[in-house]
């Protein structure tokens, strides 16, 4: 190699590998460039994306295997489209510092590219919060224009969770991309949902901007130090909606087309496979922590991350809300709109609409799955150490007459309501027991 | 290579390091980096932190709205009373005295033993249902950004205050924030973040009115 060869490499990799940034950003943040984001999440976003090995261009997910809660999930969401199409990525800090969190950040000047972009993530992820997020973000207008995919929804400090709008259906229902803390300990696949949160857990405890819930939208850059109230469309609308009616009033105003009965029974009944599933997982992974830990009581910080009392009670929320809306066809004497298959397997779930579903629930026969069963799937017995299979019919009946177990402590069978005594000494945090408005 | 140009190696490459570190900063960075020009950002923020702009009943600029025109609007009878918003929101406490203060967090900026910055961070929560104050610690780097200290869990969750000070050194805290908020049993609830002694932000949300300021621009409309 010649003299004057070797200079010119040993110029360029030192002036490429000196104080870089994690990326470049060469675009900047404009309403194209919202609209692309718009775009990249409703095509991108979804439970696979950090667990798949290739995009859909065929090349490797360099983000493969990263493990996120809800916080990080929303953040991956605009950190990751802003890396991929050079855009800037800057946040408050929450430690309270002045400075800001960037894309410009050269702490990871030696690593390889992938590696950057999967440490400042990582990095980000050690510091958001559903608390940090309101800082970045700001409440919308309800609108078709500024609710969009991409958009965030943040519940009150009391329930702290948080979700991205992967998309807005026509009849104004959205698809939601998220994960949970256990989620984030399981594996990197995300969860997802087809329906609005409830607007009573959503708001709960402060219905006033003070709670910071609702959908929100990501600040630019120039606003992130300003107070919430001066960012450019910052709205209180969602505030004046009361919280019981506010996902009637977001779904009126978002949906261009009706949906109809047999469409929105469907969807119900997917909604609450998918919390059925997701809490088959959860119970598992806290059965695989108990046994690694060779069956010792939990510590307040594992019992946290493993007990399941807000996600019973999501469940509860989703199979209250189909049996009101089972309940309403029926007062309008419009079960005929449900095809015959459908309705006779919500009759089984649903026998007595006339009671409470508490009542409902007591009366209710032990079900037995067959072919027709909803959300058919099976929970483990620690017991028995064996696969014992359950649907939506006897699930149901469990969680409306407490026999559901949201205690991670107890054994997997518990925690599914098989009636079975056991002995468990160990400390519990929390009001473990059900509670749900019908 | 001869030692003639081992020389001119050298040259080029302290040349070239020159060339690099002025197009970072010309072209790329909007971060500092450790160099001289990091300490005097460094020296620029920390004057940052003594003098944290707080709400003043001074005009402000750019069509600010100051507090005191601000008061006269939302709550003329106060304007003889009250002329600061550490004032107005004493004043609501005292009014309000029935009122739970819920804090959001603290966070205690402070030295180390070496001097270097760090950040600690007590933020109050709830897990399933049960209040949890969870303790964050954070180095500041030279970039001026913090960095997660890794704590043990029992140290994390609800410390009591021997446990803060194997982290903090309350004696050399410079600056303390915290935001809180309460709700009176009637339709009033405030929102405020404080640093130090100064009250930096609040928002009061009272039945028909809102009345918000932050470092020194204020806001009183109608609410909902």
């Amino acid at each position: 190699m010649s003299f004057s060869n070797l200079t010119v490499i040993l110029i360029l990799s030192f002036s490429l590998s000196s104080f870089s940034e994690v990326w470049t950003a060469t675009s900047t943040w404009n309403a194209d460039t919202e609209k692309e984001f718009s775009i990249w999440i409703q095509k991108n976003w979804g439970k696979d994306f950090f667990l798949k090995k290739e995009t859909k261009d065929g090349s490797p997910n360099i983000f493969q295997g990263l493990r996120v809660d809800c916080a990080d999930t929303v953040y991956s969401s605009r950190v990751i489209f802003a890396y991929l199409h050079s855009l800037p990525f800057v946040m408050n800090d929450p430690s309270g510092g002045k400075k800001l969190i960037s894309n410009s950040m050269t702490r990871w000047d030696s690593k390889t590219e992938k590696d950057k972009i999967r440490s400042f993530l990582i990095y980000v992820y050690n510091l958001v919060s559903t608390k940090s997020m309101h800082g970045d973000t700001y409440p919308v207008k309800v609108s078709r224009e500024t609710i969009v995919p991409g958009s965030i929804i943040l519940t009150t400090e009391k329930n702290h969770h948080s979700w991205v709008i992967k998309n807005i259906f026509p009849t104004g229902i959205p698809h939601l991309v998220f994960n949970s803390t256990v989620g984030a300990y399981s594996g990197p696949l995300l969860q997802e949902r087809k329906s609005w949160p409830n607007g009573d857990w959503v708001f709960e405890g402060n219905v006033t901007p003070q709670g910071h819930a609702g959908v929100r939208y990501w600040r630019k850059e120039s606003e992130l130090k300003l107070p919430v109230w001066q960012v450019t469309g910052y709205s209180e609308d969602q505030y004046s909606i009361k919280p019981a009616k506010w996902k009637y009033d977001l779904q009126k105003v978002l949906q261009s087309t009706t949906e109809s009965n047999q469409q929105t029974a469907a969807r119900l009944i997917e909604n609450i496979c998918a919390d059925i599933q997701q809490r088959i997982d959860a119970v598992k992974e806290s059965e695989a922590f108990l046994q690694s830990a060779t069956y010792r009581c939990m510590t307040e910080e594992e019992f946290d991350n493993y007990s399941t009392p807000s996600r019973d009670r999501r469940l509860a929320d989703e199979i209250i809300y189909l049996r009101n809306f089972l309940k309403t066809l029926v007062q309008e004497r419009n079960e005929l709109s449900l095809d015959e298959k459908t309705w006779q397997q919500l009759k089984i779930i649903f026998p007595q609409l006339d009671l409470t579903i508490a009542s409902e629930s007591q009366n209710q026969k032990r079900t037995l799955t067959s072919s027709a069963s909803l959300c058919r799937t099976k929970h483990h017995s620690r017991r028995e150490n064996t696969e014992k299979s359950i649907d939506l019919a006897e699930i149901k009946r469990r969680l409306f007459t407490h026999r559901l177990s949201s205690n991670p402590n107890h054994p997997p069978e518990v925690r599914f309501g098989e009636d079975i005594l056991v002995k468990n000494s160990c400390p519990s945090w929390g009001n473990l027991k059900l509670t749900y408005v019908e | 290579m001869s030692n003639k140009n081992w020389v001119r190696l050298f040259i080029l490459v302290i040349a070239s390091a020159l060339t690099a570190w002025l197009a970072f900063h010309f072209f790329l960075s909007r971060t500092v980096v450790a160099t001289t020009a990091l300490k005097t950002d460094l020296a620029n923020q920390k004057l940052d932190h003594q003098t944290t702009p707080k709400i003043t009943d001074e005009t402000g600029e750019n069509g600010v709205n100051t507090f005191k025109e601000t008061l006269a609007k939302c709550f003329p009878h106060l304007t003889e009373a009250i002329t600061t918003p550490r004032e107005f929101v004493d004043n609501w406490k005292s009014l309000n005295s029935t009122a739970v203060e819920e804090t959001d967090f603290i966070h205690y900026f402070f030295k180390d033993k070496k001097g270097q910055d760090v950040r600690a961070q007590i933020v109050y929560t709830t897990a399933e249902g049960h209040p949890v104050r969870e303790f964050k610690l954070f180095r500041v780097l030279d970039d001026g950004l913090p960095d997660p200290v890794e704590i043990p869990a029992p140290d994390r969750y609800n410390p009591n205050n021997t446990t803060l000070t194997k982290y903090i050194d309350f004696n050399t805290v410079f600056e303390t924030q915290k935001k809180w908020s309460a709700k009176s049993p009637g339709s009033s609830s405030i929102e405020v973040e404080e640093s130090n002694l100064d009250v930096t932000e609040f928002q009061l949300f009272q039945k028909n009115i809102i009345f918000r300021c932050h470092e020194g621009d204020c806001e009183c409309k109608a609410g909902n």
